[in-house]
This record gives structure tokens, C-alpha cells and sequence, in this order.
């Protein structure tokens, strides 16, 4: 049984041969390189070591949560990707922000010594985001989502910024959380959304707009649930609808649950799409990933492929 | 009191103001002064007599038509602008007057139109009467492809001179290969008018004017984009409209091009950068956005391409992911760096990346700066 299990979740969450690169091993000096998820240092995400990506956990006990085996996506052959007109249409982006308490701790350590917790840090990191977007298009809109042990819809679509940022301002409270169901993200955001239908010809017509939820999760301690398929079904079959996952937390430890998560996260990405990052202890890598979470959905490469680096030669990029 | 025509009257006014369009310019024709030649205790007096203002030659006549509301299915007497006392067209040349058809309710536009048209045999006389006009006028025709179609004279005279003189002419160029999203707010019109005026025949002292149609207008970037030459002193027509005409044409040469070439230059970039980009315009090309690494130092790239791209320059600004400065995240617009507008979009972007290079170092520091500030 088990082996049946592990043989479908690993088909479920792995990407095939050919979107993968290659772990270098020359990996640039980093403090926090060897600290972060000592048992598995596949998983790290670094943007700074060249090719490196991010190799899906091993089946554990914990994928049975998630009810693989009922999404039935088997011999998903991601080869014949889902190809989207490369079009800059307008996004509209739900920021779904985790307020455990979990999110209040000061995780996060500056080089000079500071502490910060990762609400923080996020809250202006997002400034930042909605910031960039909307000099990047003027008429992205962002909502707001807060979680708890479901989600809660906060604040509509809006393309102004400051309505989001004044928001953050006044978001200090955070709350002692027992669990989080992420199916309550997806009933809550199909209630919300009428997403577009594919008009005709889907790989060349662009959609009017397209939707984004951006998960900020940061719980060590609290593992997702998964109660119910339906909402994540239908959001999941539309090729306008994109998940990106933020997930902060401590150093994984044996009385954590940040592997468990870290695997309920990838699975939420069934279609390879995803932008999935992990941040811990280093304050500067939350903003980078911020910044990468800026890309557009239709035009942004896949997360494997995306590189950053300016300087020519070593990266592969041609 | 009120204003309204007879219903019969009503009708051919009616016909007037919507389906008017005279002249190259094809302006509305306007309506106003409306009176009646009746007075009458009634409340509703019934009004038989207005004005109409036609656009000619960049100006608008003024004439009067009178009906007469006991009869109204006569046809209507003209009263033309005191200027032009000369100008009286014969009955014979009036079609529409002499076999007025009072169940058609175009008749009046047709009429007005017929008078129009012998008002510009008559100012074409005028023309012929002086040596100077004439020449101008026959030069047009004569060597150019400007038809008597394309241009409407009109010539104020006093006792003692003649002028103002108004030249308008029509400038036939092909707008069809701007892009559409270039004229999608604008429906209508491709139209480029040239109006000359000259207080006498022979001044030097000639102002002209180009009126666009506003979806011209639009494609060529909005009116600060197109300025045309000052008249030369002593200069003839025959030398100046071709010039304009060529103006207008190398602009819609530049915007077709213009179009081709920011195409090009983000298709160089995102064969180079293609992993690093956030956003791009993908229909009209004008700006692409990236996030690049230096050392360990994330840094966003916006470029600007303008509608006169390559002449001239993309604008590039340099953005930070980790500071601030006065509440939003810093930002620099490079002012100038190394640029030709002959290099391909495969050389500027290599040429883009090795200025980047040279500056993000002091970029780093700069926003490091204004974020402690």
C-alpha cells in the first residue's frame, strides 16, 4: 500500500528528466548554507549557487494528508506544457497572509545582529511588491486574504497600492492557530472570482486577465490539512489561475514539521508552474524572492529555468 | 418663447445638421440666430429664418437662410456674407433652387451644398484674377498630385485689397500601415490638413498650420510630436506643401518603423535575458522589465522604448528590491549612457548589459544610501 502511495505522489510531484538541471556543486560560500534543512540540502533554494533547483522530498508519511491518490493526476506529461500566449495582461493577485502567531517570532537574523519576525519582514516586502507591480502595469489589482485555520477575505481588488500598504500598517495581530485547511483558500477564492473562460484558440488568444494567489505561509509547527477536492479542482484546471507559495519558517528540526510542509506545499503545484520559495534566518533572501515573485505568470520562465544572474557566461542562459 | 421650425422646415434643418459634412475638411455644418419673419402673439412662434456657419477653407461662412413659415414649401432665399457681395450664382447653376423638391427632406442640404460648390467657382475667379494666386493655385495642380478637390481657396476682399487669403489643402498620405493599437481610441478619420494664410497675395508674412484628425493625431504620439517648418520668406507653395507632405509621411515611416524596430529590440533582449524577465509589452512593445543579480545584490531593470524609437533612446531606470526613499522603493533613470540607434537589438542589449555592469556599483551604494536616509 505504502509502496503504491509512494509511487503516485512521487509521479505527482516530480518533474520530469528534462526540466531539471543538474545539482553544481560549486555552491558559493553562504553562512546559512549548511544550516538550513540539514537531513535533505537538495531543498535549499539559494539563487546565488548556479543551477540549482529544487528536488521534491521523498514520499513521507505526511503525503497521505494531502489525498494524492484522489486528484488523480497520473502520467502527467508536462512535455506538452500547457503553452499560454506570452501576454503582459493584467493580473489580479490575492495576497493570502498567514497571521499565526508563528509569525511573530523573531526568526530572522540580520548580519549586524538585529532580529526580525517574519510579519515584519513581509509586511515590507510586500509594500515593495504591490509597489513594482504596479510600476510595472498599472492596472495589476491586489486583494488581501489573511489565514488563520481558514481563510478569510480581507480587502477586494484593488490597483491602488496605498490601499494595500495602509492596510499592512495597521496588521499587528496575530493569532495562536491549532491548523490551517489550504482547501478553504481555494472555496474561498472560486466564491470570490469569476475566472475568465478559454475563448477560443487558448494558445493564442489571451485572457483578459489572469489570477495569482500568493500564499505567505509561515508555520513550523502546524501542518496543512486538505479536506476537501472539489474548489482546488476547478481552480487548478483553469490555465489562468496560478498558485506561488512563500513559505517561511525555522531550521527544520526533528520537533518541527517544516519538511512535512515544505512537501504539502510542492504538492499544491500539480502543473509545474508554480513559484515555490523557502526563506529562513536570512532577511535579504525574502526580499529577493519577493522580487522574483514579481515576474508575470504568462512570461515568466518556469521557476527551474529562471536565472538572475547579470554577468555573461556560467549561467546557461543561452 | 419658443424656438421650433414648422415641422417641414424642421425636417430639411434636421437633414442640415446630421448628414452635413462639407468640404475637405468634412466639418458639421452649424445652425443659429434662429428668428421668424412672423411675429405673432402666440406663444410658439414659428420660426422660419437662421443662419448657417459652414466651414470653408479653414474659416466658416456665414449666410442666411430665410423660409418663409406661410409658406414653407417654397424654397428658401440666401443671404451671403457682406464680404462677398460679388458672389451671386445663377439660377441656372442651382438646380436644387430652381426644381426644389419640398417632400425631400435633403433638399436643403442640397442646396447648400450646390451654393458651396459655385462659391468656390466664384472664389476660383478670384483666383484667376490675380497673377500671384494664380500661379500658386496652378502650380499646386500642375505639379503635384493635389486635384482641385484637395484644396479650397478663400479670399476676403475690401475696397482697398485683397486678403486675408486662405489656402487649405487636403495632404493625401497613407496612414494604413500605422498599428492599430496606435488608433484604437479613434474611430474616424485619417485625415491632414494643410490651411496657409496670408494677409495679401504677394506677403511675406505666411503663417501655416497643420490640422490633424485626432487619430492621426494620436498615432503620431499626440500634436507636440509634429512641427512643421515656418514658412520661407519669398517661398512659393509649390515648394513648401511638398515638404510638408514628405514631413508627414517619413512621420508615419518612423512610427511604422518605429514599431518594427522596438519589436526587434525586445526580442534581442529576451534571447539575452529571457530568464530574468518580470513583465514585457507584448503588444505595443514599448517597455520590458528585469531582475538581475550582481554579487549577491538583486537590482530591477525598467526600460522605456518611445514611439520614435530608434531615434530616439530607450530610457532606462534602475530600481532596488531592499530600500526606500521617501516611502516608495528607490529608483534612478539613467540620464544618459553609450547609445546609436544604428547598433541592432543584439548590440544594444549586449551594450546594455556591459553599462549596467559598470554602474551597479554605485547604484548598490546610492540605494544603500537613500535607504538609511
Amino acid at each position: 500500500m505504502e509502496g503504491e502511495d509512494a509511487d503516485e505522489v512521487m509521479h505527482m510531484v516530480s518533474l520530469p528528466q528534462e526540466h531539471r538541471k543538474d545539482i553544481k556543486s560549486t555552491i558559493k560560500c553562504s553562512e546559512d548554507k549548511n544550516e538550513i534543512f540539514p537531513n535533505s540540502q537538495e531543498l535549499t533554494q539559494d539563487p546565488n549557487e548556479l543551477e540549482v533547483e529544487i528536488i521534491p522530498p521523498t514520499p513521507t508519511e505526511s503525503n497521505k494528508q494531502m489525498e494524492s491518490k484522489e486528484l488523480n493526476i497520473i502520467d502527467t506529461d508536462y512535455s506538452e506544457e500547457n503553452i499560454l500566449p506570452r501576454v503582459n495582461c493584467t493580473e489580479k493577485i490575492i495576497i493570502c497572509l498567514d497571521l499565526s502567531s508563528e509569525m511573530d517570532k523573531p526568526i530572522f537574523r540580520a548580519r549586524a545582529g538585529d532580529k526580525f519576525s517574519p510579519l515584519q519582514l513581509i509586511k515590507r516586502a510586500l509594500s515593495f511588491f504591490v509597489q513594482s507591480k504596479h510600476k510595472l502595469d498599472r492596472d495589476h489589482q491586489f486583494a488581501l486574504v489573511l489565514l488563520h485555520e481558514t481563510a478569510l477575505w480581507m480587502l477586494d481588488f484593488t490597483n491602488d497600492p496605498k490601499e494595500i500598504t495602509n492596510w499592512l500598517d495597521d496588521l499587528n495581530n496575530t493569532f495562536e492557530c491549532e491548523k490551517f485547511d489550504v482547501s478553504s483558500l481555494y472555496e474561498l477564492i472560486l466564491k470570490k472570482i469569476d475566472l475568465p473562460h478559454v475563448e477560443g484558440d487558448q494558445t493564442i488568444c489571451p485572457p483578459p486577465f489572469t489570477v495569482r494567489a500568493l500564499m505567505i505561509y509561515g508555520r513550523s509547527h502546524c501542518a496543512m490539512e486538505f479536506t476537501k477536492l472539489d474548489d482546488f479542482k476547478i481552480l487548478d484546471s483553469s490555465p489562468y489561475f496560478f498558485l506561488d507559495v512563500f513559505y517561511i519558517h525555522e531550521m527544520p528540526a526533528e520537533d518541527n514539521k517544516c519538511e512535512e510542509i515544505y512537501n504539502s506545499i510542492c504538492d499544491l503545484d500539480t502543473k509545474g508552474q508554480s513559484y515555490i520559495f523557502e526563506a529562513s534566518k536570512n532577511p535579504t533572501k525574502l526580499y529577493d524572492y519577493m522580487a522574483q515573485l514579481l515576474a508575470h505568470p504568462l512570461q515568466r520562465p518556469l521557476q527551474n529555468d529562471s536565472t538572475y544572474r547579470i554577468q555573461q557566461g556560467g549561467t546557461g542562459e543561452d | 418663447m419658443d424656438k421650433k421650425f414648422t415641422p417641414v422646415i424642421d425636417r430639411y434643418v434636421k437633414t442640415l445638421l446630421t448628414d452635413g459634412g462639407l468640404g475637405i475638411c468634412e466639418g458639421k455644418i452649424k445652425v443659429s440666430d434662429i428668428t421668424s419673419s412672423c411675429p405673432s402673439l402666440k406663444k410658439q412662434q414659428k420660426s422660419d429664418r437662421f443662419k448657417i456657419i459652414i466651414p470653408y477653407a479653414g474659416q466658416s461662412l456665414m449666410w442666411e437662410v430665410l423660409f418663409d413659415c406661410n409658406h414653407p414649401e417654397d424654397p428658401p432665399d440666401f443671404i451671403f456674407g457682406a464680404d462677398d457681395n460679388e458672389f451671386s450664382p445663377s439660377l441656372e447653376d442651382l438646380k436644387c433652387l430652381s426644381e426644389w423638391d419640398a417632400n425631400d427632406p435633403r433638399a436643403l442640404l442640397l442646396a447648400v451644398e450646390q451654393l458651396v460648390s459655385q462659391y468656390g467657382h466664384y472664389q476660383q475667379q478670384l483666383v484667376e484674377n490675380n497673377d500671384r494666386l494664380r500661379f500658386e493655385y496652378s502650380s499646386l495642380i500642375d505639379q503635384t498630385e493635389l486635384t482641385p478637390e484637395d484644396i479650397e481657396v478663400l479670399i476676403h476682399r475690401s475696397e482697398t485689397k485683397l486678403g486675408p487669403v486662405h489656402f487649405l489643402i487636403k495632404l493625401n498620405v497613407d496612414f494604413s500601415g500605422i498599428p492599430t493599437y496606435l488608433t484604437n481610441d479613434n474611430p474616424g478619420k485619417d485625415l491632414a490638413l494643410l490651411l496657409i494664410t496670408s494677409p495679401s497675395p504677394d506677403s511675406n508674412r505666411v503663417a501655416p498650420q497643420l490640422f490633424l484628425s485626432p487619430r492621426v493625431e494620436q498615432a503620431f504620439g499626440g500634436s507636440a510630436n509634429l512641427r512643421i517648418p515656418s514658412y520661407p520668406n519669398g517661398s512659393y507653395l509649390i515648394d513648401y506643401v511638398p515638404s510638408v507632405l514628405q514631413l508627414l509621411k517619413n512621420k508615419v515611416e518612423q512610427v511604422v518603423q518605429g514599431h518594427e524596430k522596438r519589436e526587434e529590440y525586445i526580442a534581442a533582449f529576451l534571447s539575452h535575458f529571457g530568464k530574468s524577465v518580470l513583465e514585457y509589452d507584448a503588444e505595443s512593445f514599448s517597455k520590458i522589465s528585469f531582475l538581475f543579480e550582481w554579487n549577491d545584490f538583486f537590482f530591477i531593470v525598467h526600460i522605456d522604448l518611445p514611439l520614435y524609437f530608434p531615434k530616439e533612446s530607450p530610457v532606462i531606470s534602475l530600481q532596488s528590491v531592499y530600500h526606500e526613499s521617501q516611502g516608495k522603493p528607490y529608483m534612478e533613470i539613467i540620464k544618459e549612457y553609450p547609445y546609436s540607434p544604428r547598433w541592432t537589438g543584439n548590440e544594444m542589449a549586449d551594450r546594455t548589459r556591459g553599462f549596467i555592469l559598470s554602474i551597479i556599483s554605485t547604484f548598490q551604494k546610492s540605494s544603500v544610501l537613500a535607504g538609511s536616509s
